[in-house]
């Protein structure tokens, strides 16, 4: 009868009704001396009356939800039998209250203390029954005042797609379907239980299209039968896109996710990629902020030195507001800011082939712009030795195939912009096989003249 | 945090003393002023004299690496049809003629349709280009080709269906006035990297400014050196940039460094920030008088540059301002806002129908914003810029019928909840189409975005967290999206 389910559901609530009420009583007795209590008897034999009677309520609602099939049996029967003790220990002391003022001072210490320990007990497995056994368990001494952790062991490349689904599992499904729950028969916190099933069949099944598991993840939230329940928490999208992903590609338990090629997509389920992909236009490691001194000598030289965020040392140069007499001794300047400096513009420069060998001292550099500047095949070489370098753009020098060879060894290059260089179309298949990774940019796009861009469209032309 | 700091130093600027002598009032003026406080100029500080970089302008590192440094806004004012351009909807050829099903029509608001009105089928002839098969019609000839460098957003949709009010919220984050427009947020976050040439600039064809008029490139209570400037495409292109008759440079110059002398002298009396504005204005004026000139003017550019784009100096046309638009980014200016005005195709004109005006909008266009990305990307510029085209909102499916009569020619309503916007630029999918329409076109049924979500995606590929880039104004912070906006992150790279 689904109403028994419904009655059962209560008792979560109706437990703390006795246990309130006979706390009361225990303090009362705590605190004031027998003699006294007894002239207030009649108060407190109606207060073990309402305490009896909720005991007796919160263990018939007990009874019920124990059946209901939510939970182990074997880890029921203590909670239950200590349960309807209490509640028998109760309606004892209510009947013969008279005893318990008249009798030995030690009787009395010692039924107060049985039922205050059936009290306690009764509710300490109660409570590991519905929130887990380690529920209430305190974190050790040293990691009191650390931050708080998120208590999931981590996912990296190398732990298994088991191992990973298994985090899953535990963050969000381990409370109804674990050690010490499993609504509708099903564990999902062991190889042999997840492959076992529940009530409803196997969770695992070929694919996921056919998999019980997947089907109830992703039953509309208002649907009865949707996992996890409308109100606890739900999966994310990539926890689900994961678990469809592990079982599509036959739930392996074994080979781990490099070996099984995560896809880029579920990368978000590995807890020490940064979701972030990486940008190779910014070191990894961060360095030492450059020394406000020498900025600000640069900066009187109208450079622009900028991080190129907030949080990082790392530095951009601009040199687009240069006085041209500055140029020389600017360029030997940024050198002391090598360390830091990745990205750097010298667009529309002249400088003479000293300053341009003086760039190739700026080893950490990631992104080089030099467009329309009077960079030359002479000046090349020097830029041979920037081995860090990701993005050069070229554009309207006159650099000539020449001088790309000479940078043969940049094999970090990803793009190299060549327009308006002396590179001639012939060249450009020749400097794609000496960087065969490179994006090579090389420009010269034509967008035709159509007859129909110069005329105008009238109503009688159509 | 610069940002932080010139406001603590502004703070500790204004001294007690200061503060009393300017309430001349006493305490009255006290109780007065805090009564009054919501009309008060903003509590603006964010500037600085001097110090590296100086002034207002000065560049600022973003919150996180911003995978673009420019913007190149493509306003199309008065809003295209995505239904003649990008929105193949086989569907509606078979629709066209048929009164449109009360369901389309219950609850919603038209600017000009009035009781039932028709469906109208496409006008266009629609193919699948390049190898991402992105639909675009036979209006578009030139835009095809470059399909595979585009990123569309094919489900846009606003909560606003008139011109003025649509425009602000797609560039102010309101539809109301008053707010600083996507290019001050910007310049104000970033500065600018040419202390030649403002960092935002405004260019406008067409023949009529946008409907929303120069608010959607206004400042709003940021200051308002941060406010777009608009540079004319014909004739001098800033009007007084040159000195008048019998005055040289030297002559110029002496004269504005008197008057920013005055200036700073009442700036350090009364800390108004908008004192600052004007004296980084007047520099920047003096500056731009030797530069602008030559940036602006384009009969200097070769002849194959020309032909890419479809400019000519000789007249006053949207290719000149696309090919300004490049020339600007390279020397550095952050953003510019291109509108182009004409695109508000009702059918109750010949050159204000799908079939006839659209068509030629396009023509005018089609070629020079397609020389544009071709051309950014041909000189590195592409990586670091941001294109972004669109309308303030989209078309309906349906043909207009004013008060209840058929229009002249065919012609669609203004319609909010479903069309196409696209971008190119660095930190995008490339060739990626991002939502979807019904079969109609008439809503979205996936990945729908709104402006706020199209603003937060701008800001973030420049390297900002839109939640954080705040401006303090009546005593509250401030941002572009206000409570809105997510990043479209199915669209990042």
């Amino acid at each position: 009868m689904q109403i028994i389910n419904y009655l059962g559901k209560f008792h979560p609530l109706a437990v703390h009704l006795p246990i309130g009420i006979l706390s009361l009583f225990l303090l009362l007795a705590l605190f004031i001396p027998r003699a006294q209590l007894q002239k207030s008897g009649a108060l407190i034999r109606l207060v073990l009356l309402i305490s009896a009677l909720s005991a007796t309520g919160s263990s018939v609602s007990g009874w019920l939800i124990a059946n209901s099939g939510a939970y182990d049996t074997k880890a029921v029967t203590g909670h239950q039998v200590m349960g309807i003790a209490l509640t028998l220990v109760n309606w004892g002391i209510w009947y013969k209250t008279v005893f318990l003022f008249e009798c030995k001072i030690g009787v009395y210490r010692m039924t107060l203390g049985i039922l205050a320990a059936l009290m306690i007990l009764t509710g300490h497995a109660g409570g590991s029954l519905t929130h887990g056994a380690d529920f209430l368990t305190p974190p050790p001494v040293p990691v009191w005042f650390s931050p708080e952790s998120e208590n999931q062991r981590s996912v990296t490349w190398e732990s298994s797609a088991f191992e990973a689904a298994s985090v899953i599992f535990r963050q969000k499904c381990a409370g109804c379907h674990g050690k010490n729950k499993q609504k509708g028969k099903l564990r999902l916190d062991a190889k042999e239980y997840l492959l076992k099933g529940g009530k409803s069949g196997n969770p695992i099944a070929k694919d996921a299209a056919s998999s019980l598991l997947i089907k109830r993840l992703l039953l509309p939230l208002d649907d009865e039968d949707h996992m996890p329940p409308k109100e606890k928490k739900q999966l994310s999208k990539t926890e689900i896109d994961f678990l469809v992903w592990w079982i599509d590609n036959g739930t392996d338990f074994e080979n781990t996710l490099r070996a099984m090629n995560l896809p880029d997509s579920l990368k978000g389920i590995l807890t020490t990629e940064k979701v972030t992909p990486v940008n190779p236009l910014i070191p990894e490691r961060n360095v030492e902020a450059a020394h406000p001194s020498v900025v600000g000598v640069l900066n009187s030289f109208d450079l622009i030195v900028l991080p190129v965020a907030e949080n990082t040392n790392h530095l951009s140069v601009q040199f687009v507001n240069i006085a041209p007499e500055n140029l020389g001794k600017a360029v030997r300047e940024v050198l002391k800011i090598e360390e830091q400096l990745i990205w750097l513009n010298l667009d529309h420069q002249h400088l003479d082939p000293e300053t341009w060998r003086t760039v190739g001292g700026l080893s950490n550099l990631r992104k080089l712009s030099v467009k329309d500047s009077n960079l030359n095949d002479e000046g090349m070489s020097g830029l041979s030795s920037l081995s860090q370098l990701r993005h050069l753009n070229l554009v309207g020098t006159d650099v000539s195939l020449s001088g790309i060879e000479q940078i043969g060894a940049l094999k970090n290059l990803k793009k190299l912009h060549i327009y308006q260089t002396q590179i001639a179309s012939d060249d450009v298949e020749n400097i794609r096989s000496l960087f065969p990774e490179t994006d090579i940019e090389f420009g010269y796009y034509e967008v035709p003249i159509l007859k129909s861009d110069t005329t105008v469209l009238r109503m009688e032309d159509r | 945090m610069e940002r932080r700091e010139i406001n603590m130093e502004k703070l500790e600027a204004q001294t007690r003393r200061h503060f009393i002598k300017n309430c001349t009032l006493g305490l009255g003026g006290l109780a007065l002023s805090s009564l009054i406080s919501a009309c008060d100029r903003g509590a603006s500080g964010n500037l600085r004299l001097s110090g590296p970089g100086g002034g207002p302008m000065a560049p600022k590192p973003p919150h996180f690496p911003g995978k673009v440094k420019h913007v190149i806004y493509i306003h199309l004012a008065g809003a295209p049809s995505q239904l003649e351009l990008f929105e193949y909807k086989p569907d509606l050829v078979k629709l066209n003629g048929k009164a449109c099903p009360q369901s389309l029509l219950q609850g919603k608001r038209f600017a000009f349709i009035r009781g039932v009105p028709k469906m109208l089928g496409p006008q266009a002839e629609f193919k699948q280009h390049g190898e991402s098969g992105a639909w675009i019609s036979n209006y578009l000839p030139h835009l095809s080709t470059i399909a595979d460098e585009l990123t569309f957003l094919k489900a846009v949709h606003t909560d606003q269906f008139n011109h003025a009010p649509a425009q602000l919220l797609m560039h102010t984050g309101t539809p109301r006035l008053g707010r600083p427009s996507m290019g001050s947020w910007v310049t104000y976050g970033l500065g600018s990297e040419n202390s030649n040439l403002p960092g935002y600039v405004v260019l406008t064809s067409g023949g009529n400014n946008p409907d929303a008029g120069k608010s959607v490139w206004g400042s709003g209570f940021l200051p308002s050196v941060y406010q777009g400037i608009q540079c004319r495409s014909d004739g001098d292109p800033v009007l007084f940039i040159n000195n008048p008759d019998h005055i040289d440079r030297e002559n110029r110059e002496a004269s504005v460094r008197a008057i920013n002398e005055i200036n700073k002298h009442t700036y350090d009396e009364f800390n108004d920030p908008e004192i600052l504005t004007r004296i980084s204005q007047y520099e920047l004026a003096f500056r731009m008088q030797a530069t602008v000139p030559e940036v602006m003017n384009i009969a200097d550019e070769p002849r194959f540059v020309h032909d890419m784009y479809g400019s000519d100096p000789d007249r006053s046309i949207f290719a000149n301002n696309a090919l300004l638009a490049r020339k600007l980014v390279e020397k550095g200016v952050r953003y510019v806002q291109l509108f182009d005005w004409g695109w508000d195709t009702h059918g109750t004109s010949e050159q204000g129908s799908i079939d006839v005006g659209l068509v030629n909008k396009c023509r005018q266009t089609d070629k020079a914003v397609t020389a544009l990305v071709l051309d950014l990307k041909q000189r590195g510029l592409l990586d670091e810029t941001l294109v972004v085209w669109g309308g303030e909102f989209g078309r309906t499916p349906m043909q207009e019928n004013r008060e209840g009569k058929t229009n002249r020619f065919k012609g669609r309503d203004h319609h909010a909840d479903a069309f196409t916007m696209w971008m190119a630029g660095g930190g995008l999918k490339k060739g990626f189409s991002f939502g979807e329409t019904d079969e109609i076109g008439y809503s979205g049924i996936s990945g729908q975005v709104t402006p706020y979500d199209i603003q937060a995606t701008i800001l973030h590929l420049l390297g900002f967290d839109h939640e954080q880039l705040t401006y303090p104004f009546q005593g509250r912070p401030f941002r572009l999206t206000d409570v809105h906006g997510t990043v479209i992150k199915d669209i990042l790279a």
